[in-house]
């Protein structure tokens, strides 16, 4: 995520929207609309603030404190993505099972004697 | 052809630990994983000449891979659609008492997933290829990849969409529970 931050406070889910994170595409995927509507508001109250806090928390814009719902989604998404991650590289990072180095090393030799 | 097989070898051994990750994340089970990685092995031997140096042998395989489990899948899908409406029904109380979420709901939401959303989310979620590079390895267009990654999260969600305690607050989570309990009119 670091260096992913957008410069403009509500422009940070869409610059990281291609990112193969679970959790940034989500933001620019599910909570579009409504998150646009309460930005403006929140703008007004917060318009010192909010970059300085969204470039440290790209993953929380501030705006989401007072959508409760939304974040819960997040915290989810968060976790659900976690969850895939870790299936994954737990098997990734496994070493080689002997029958596939065998294996390799037999069609190698057939190749050789061919 | 033939020398360039050893560097070839070496970097595919290397890319096993990834391809098992693959298998296991797609299909769910480590021994079913075991043998699609190797009938993929196998095919890549055979077809090595179709690979284009310089391409990216971790994306063809991959796509190897995916092509013998999803083949493997038409073969059985009568078969899958039964276990599948057992499963459903398991897993839809299973949530709700254990009151959080843990890695054996997260792997029986991800096999209730349609195998082509499921290896959408896989492929962008967790192995790191970008959207393009997904909708190559699966065949099919950049839209497509993205509405199934999209169509994926929330179905999961749907499945798990249970909050806990501890990271939500006591308010949300009785409410969540008690909804669940009494069928959807919350009360102290």
């Amino acid at each position: 995520m670091a260096g992913k931050n957008g410069s403009a406070t509500y422009t940070a889910p869409v610059a990281v929207a291609e990112a193969s994170d679970w959790q940034s595409s989500t933001q620019s995927a599910s909570g579009g609309g409504r998150d646009s509507a309460r930005s403006e508001e929140d703008a007004k109250q917060q318009q010192s603030g909010s970059e300085r806090q969204s470039a440290m928390d790209t993953q929380r814009p501030s705006h989401d404190r007072k959508v409760p719902r939304g974040m819960l989604d997040r915290s989810l998404q968060a976790q659900l993505g976690r969850q895939l991650r870790s299936i994954f590289s737990d098997v990734a990072g496994e070493p080689v099972p002997e029958r596939f180095i065998k294996l390799l090393e037999e069609l190698e030799a057939k190749e050789k004697r061919r | 052809m033939n020398t360039d097989s050893v560097p070839l070898k070496q970097a595919m051994l290397a890319l096993i630990p990834n391809l098992r990750a693959f298998a296991v994340s797609l299909c769910g089970d480590i021994e079913r994983a075991d043998d699609l990685v190797q009938e993929s092995l196998l095919k890549a031997w055979d077809h090595l000449e179709s690979f284009q140096e310089g391409t990216n042998l971790r994306a063809w395989l991959f796509t190897i891979l995916r092509n013998t489990y999803f083949s493997e899948c038409r073969r059985r899908r009568r078969e899958v659609e039964d276990r599948d409406g057992t499963k459903a029904a398991e897993l839809a109380v299973h949530p709700g008492q254990q009151g959080h979420l843990d890695m054996q709901d997260f792997r029986r939401a991800l096999n209730l997933l349609p195998p082509d959303q499921r290896e959408a989310l896989i492929l962008v979620g967790a192995a790191g290829f970008s959207y393009e590079e997904a909708a190559a390895i699966s065949g099919c267009a950049v839209g497509t990849i993205k509405s199934r990654v999209n169509r994926a999260r929330s179905k999961l969600t749907e499945l798990l969409g249970v909050v806990t305690p501890r990271e939500f607050g006591p308010d949300a989570a009785t409410e969540a529970i008690v909804a669940r309990r009494v069928g959807g009119s919350p009360r102290q």
